[in-house]
């Protein structure tokens, strides 16, 4: 007989589900703890790197790069050459990502051991602001000269005329594309397009052509959608552009967003491969595997791009992002800058950390991390320094990136963008973006883009300093 | 009839578990309904705002989307793979060699973490590097068909793929429960329905169901509030899909913790605690009245 076994063993069993379920719950959003099993986000505290002493005389700080991986040798080569000149090591924890930094960084500074100095993705200057966690490096460095960096490299930092963060690296949309394709297809190698329209024409030409399935790809990431406003000189929100205070309202619905989505959605569809949102990887890979003969992405890969479309045989170009028209306002810089995190700290220390941002930021190592990955220098002696070495006459490709930079215009649209909600605002776009390639009209994907952004804007608030 | 010698000992063996409830549980609970009444910003800015973000979420059309789904996730992975995993039982059950290959093969997938579960099937189905992604779209493209299953721009791939992997992970588990159920039916009630010429699916439904009930209940809530939960891995491996298709509730938790919303997260969850304990309750209330437990 089924015996009275089953409903002991039962009971039990539920019982153990419902405990399941509450750690399940405790564990998702208790005070500071990491996302469950799987999840990447929680890895705070990666590397036990909290040591401080003054052991030997020597000081320590420590610095968490967001990333590791192929910039890890970078990262390496530029400390060693900095410990080499100063008696202070630098203990270095390289996180995953530039979400992953935000959040180790902060679990850590909330837990009471954060880095001396954290390495954050530029949409995060806001909310790295108003966490409270970090020092303004207007505080530390009052005699420091922001006239050494090039404009769109410290345009993110300065907030509400306070400077919080020092540039360290800074990159732009690329635009690098099959040369053998090109050719296949009767185009003029040399000349890359730089118009909406002629990406438009090159792209109708190599499907027409039959080189390759579609013309171009690119990832949904806002970045684009960032920069094609800034070089139509549209804002992305008010407040110029929450630069001169708290934004109350995107403009995600204006005449310049149209114009781009309307291109993108209606006039590229059938010319455009789509590789699902926020899909770097993807969108490489189509480029890579032929299925499309141009393909944008940020030139802080330039270095490791190149190789890897070489290693396929490509004979790769690079051009300039294309935009709506030749009349270029500035694309939106990308990339990271460091921070320091508000502790108490020895005057060696502070005096340690001082040293080391002016030796990471500065001309010689700033040239270094360019020539290795393509983020381009935040410093403007680097720039003559790489033009006396002769640098950008035996890499051509680098050359073209740099064009690029020289025509940005130092304008509101251009500096960066101050939104405490940025992160999310982020998301907003991309899967906004993901229903219009879903069949959703662009008008009405834009305005629901809008007022989602512009509800996230009304439940934040700015911390005033 | 006392099982500890004295109170002391009894007190003294506890205190770890009291401890362990205490720092891993009540501890977290208390902080996440404190956290859920403060707009926090990183971390250390806290600002009080009362039940605001209760009322914030009974009004968002985003946080009901979540909700909704969840339960529509929930129900696709449990009825789907407590059916699949009943029919798999009842084969392994009646196949008289090879039974114990049979049933490793049924139930390995329990052994697999869910994140790697996640990780293999996007590994096997990404539609632009996967393996049967490739193997789908040339079989499709021999009988004629131009099919890729793209679940990064299809929201309906995108559905079927994580529900698919999760009740792939879900079946094993369902599988080592019904089968044991199924092996203590004892012999003679199948030999008397079978002399009655009962076929397969009347056995299922009529003989076995209602024998294994008490297994099949407790299934029933053990994978309902893991439906809730364990699937995270997977949905986190396709970003919610396309458009946040998939953004279930416990993904939509994480990313709100993950924008640093803690306040908002912590209310979310608090959210997903209350239904999970009413599922629980009411599927413990409804099973006492339709399970099966022999005797009287």
């Amino acid at each position: 007989m089924v015996s009275d076994t089953y409903r002991r063993e039962f009971l039990k069993g539920a019982g153990a589900a419902t405990a399941v379920a509450l750690a399940g719950c405790s564990g998702e959003s208790g005070a500071g703890g990491g996302a469950d099993g799987g999840g990447d986000g929680g890895t705070e505290t990666t590397g036990g790197a909290t040591a401080g002493g003054t052991a030997s005389g020597t000081t320590t700080i420590t610095f968490w790069p967001a990333w590791g991986g192929y910039y890890e040798e970078t990262f390496n080569e530029m400390i060693s050459r900095f410990e080499s000149d100063h008696d202070i090591t630098v203990e270095m924890s390289p996180q995953g990502s530039y979400t992953e930094a935000q959040q180790a960084t902060f679990s850590a500074a909330k837990a009471g051991n954060a880095p001396d100095i954290a390495h954050l993705g530029k949409n995060s200057t806001i909310i790295a602001r108003d966490t409270g966690y970090f020092e303004p490096i207007g505080d530390i460095m009052p005699d420091l000269d922001t006239s050494q960096y090039i404009g769109p490299a410290i345009g993110w930092s300065e907030v509400e005329d306070k400077l919080w963060s020092l540039p360290f690296n800074n990159s732009q949309i690329l635009l690098y594309y099959n040369k053998n394709h090109f050719r296949d297809a009767g185009l003029d190698p040399e000349s890359p397009p730089q118009t909406f329209q002629e990406v438009k024409e090159y792209s109708q030409t190599i499907v027409d052509e039959g080189v390759a399935e579609k013309g171009i790809t690119w990832p949904n990431v806002a970045w684009w959608t960032m920069s094609w406003l800034s070089e139509q000189r549209q804002l992305l929100c008010d407040k110029k552009n929450g630069v001169a205070g708290e934004p109350t309202e995107t403009y995600l619905a204006s005449d310049a967003a149209e114009a781009m989505f309307d291109w993108w959605i209606n006039d590229m569809s059938d010319l455009y491969h789509y590789p699902g949102k926020d899909d770097w990887g993807a969108s490489e890979t189509a480029f890579k595997e032929g299925v499309a003969s141009m393909h944008m992405n940020s030139s802080g890969g330039l270095a490791y791009l190149l190789s890897g479309f070489r290693d396929k045989g490509i004979d790769v170009g690079v051009g300039r992002l294309p935009t709506p028209s030749t009349d270029h306002g500035g694309h939106s810089t990308g990339g990271a800058a460091v921070w320091v995190t508000d502790k108490d700290r020895s005057d060696a220390k502070q005096a340690a950390i001082r040293k080391f941002l002016q030796r990471m930021t500065g001309p010689e190592l700033q040239a270094l991390y360019f020539k290795n990955t393509g983020y381009f220098p935040s410093h403007k002696e680097s720039i003559t320094q790489l033009e006396e070495e002769g640098f950008f006459g035996d890499n051509p490709l680098y050359d073209t990136a740099f064009d690029q930079l020289q025509q940005w215009e130092q304008a509101p649209a251009t500096q960066g963008i101050f939104m405490g909600t940025l992160p999310r605002t982020t998301d907003i776009i991309i899967n906004q973006t993901d229903r219009m390639w879903q069949g959703k009209d662009v008008n009405t994907a834009l305005n629901d883009m809008k007022s989602k952004a512009d509800d996230l804007l009304e439940s934040y608030e700015r911390v005033s300093y | 009839m006392d099982v500890y010698q004295n109170r002391l000992q009894g007190a003294v063996l506890l205190l770890p578990t009291v401890v362990v409830c205490l720092a891993f549980f009540y501890w977290p609970a208390w902080e996440t309904i404190r956290l859920s009444r403060v707009r926090t910003i990183g971390g250390i800015q806290k600002i009080p705002v009362g039940w605001e973000h209760f009322t914030t979420l009974a009004t968002s059309g985003a946080f009901q989307y979540s909700v909704a789904m969840s339960f529509v996730f929930a129900f696709i992975v449990v009825a789907g793979s407590m059916l699949i995993a009943l029919y798999l039982s009842y084969l392994i059950n009646e196949v008289s060699a090879g039974q114990s290959i049979y049933l490793v093969a049924a139930i390995f997938t329990y052994a697999l973490s869910f994140a790697v579960t996640a990780n293999i099937m996007d590994v096997l189905f990404n539609p632009t590097v996967g393996l049967f992604a490739e193997v789908l779209t040339i079989a499709t493209g021999a009988v004629g068909v131009d099919f890729a299953f793209d679940y990064t721009t299809n929201p309906l791939w995108a559905w079927i793929f994580a529900t698919g992997s999760t009740m792939w992970k879900m079946v094993g588990y369902n599988v080592i429960f019904m089968v044991a159920a199924l092996s203590g039916i004892p012999e003679s009630i199948n030999e008397t329905a079978r002399l009655d010429g009962v076929g397969s699916l009347q056995m299922i439904v009529r003989v076995y169901v209602p024998m294994i009930s008490p297994t099949l209940a407790f299934l029933a809530i053990v994978n309902t509030v893991n439906a809730f939960f364990l699937p995270f891995p997977v949905v986190q491996e396709i970003s919610g899909g396309p458009s946040n298709t998939l953004n279930i509730m416990i993904y939509d938790i994480w990313q709100s913790y993950n924008n640093s919303v803690i306040g908002l997260a912590s209310a979310k969850s608090l959210v997903l605690f209350a239904i999970i304990g009413l599922l629980t309750a009411f599927q413990l209330l409804l099973s006492d009245r339709f399970a099966h437990y022999g005797g009287t």
